[in-house]
């Protein structure tokens, strides 16, 4: 009775023990598979968040590039009137100064240009009357930026 | 009381038993691991892709923030100088 009871203790044990050995190789492998799948995940997010991070990056410094180039209105006159202004007549250089400003457009430009024979009248005449700039910035002009006729 | 045969017969029939649920636990874990596997290299595959997408985007984003970075460089030493 003894050698039967020791063999079916036998069985028991190695069935135990390859019950025991499947079931730690398929966690491990479980787990394996997890960390991989985490692993690219992660890598996922991360540059998820870089892009965010650099949307919003590129968005501010944009804004802080349009602010520059807004404020660049002082130099951008100054060097428009230094663009070749004795080589232009006064028509050209007025008209340089105003698109240079930003105060009219080069649609506008044309515009008043093609007015300026009509009307018989100045550059500068034209467009305040045609309504493109005040008179407050007309007589400005006339005063600081057009130099005199040589 | 059993006589001999008979007891080395039910551990034969034991040992056959044992045997199959081990069997039975090795393939349930085997189909586990492989569907298992199976998600994990598609979510993978997929993420992959999408990675590669956002690289690209990223590697752009910089290129442009670094162009806006020396725009803004070049009109600040013009205001100061």
């Amino acid at each position: 009775m003894t050698v039967p009871l020791i063999i079916l203790g036998v069985l028991v044990v190695v069935t135990l023990f390859s019950f025991r050995s499947i079931s730690l190789n398929k966690i491990n492998t479980l787990s394996d598979l997890t960390r991989d799948k985490q692993a690219v995940k992660t890598q996922y997010d991360y540059l998820v968040r870089r892009k965010a991070d650099l949307e919003a990056e590129l968005a501010e410094k944009e804004k802080l590039l349009t602010a520059l180039v807004s404020s660049q209105q002082g130099p951008r006159i100054k060097t428009a009137s230094e663009m070749r202004i004795d080589e232009d007549s006064e028509d050209e250089r007025v008209s340089n100064l105003l698109l240079s400003m930003g105060k009219i457009s080069l649609e506008e430009n044309e515009k008043i240009k093609k007015k300026m024979d009509v009307l018989k009248m100045d550059f500068l005449t034209t467009s305040l009357a045609l309504g493109f700039i005040d008179s407050e910035l007309s007589q400005k002009i006339k005063k600081d930026q057009i130099r005199p006729k040589r | 009381m059993l006589d001999v045969d008979t007891i080395y017969l039910l551990l034969v029939m034991i040992g056959f038993i044992l045997v199959a649920i081990v069997l039975l636990h090795s393939h349930s874990c085997t189909d586990t691991i492989r569907k298992k596997r199976n998600e994990v290299l598609n979510v993978t595959h997929r993420l992959e892709k999408m990675i590669a997408t956002l690289e690209q985007e990223v590697a752009a984003l910089q290129i442009r923030v670094e162009e806006v970075d020396d725009r803004i460089s070049f009109l600040q030493e013009q205001v100061e100088p």
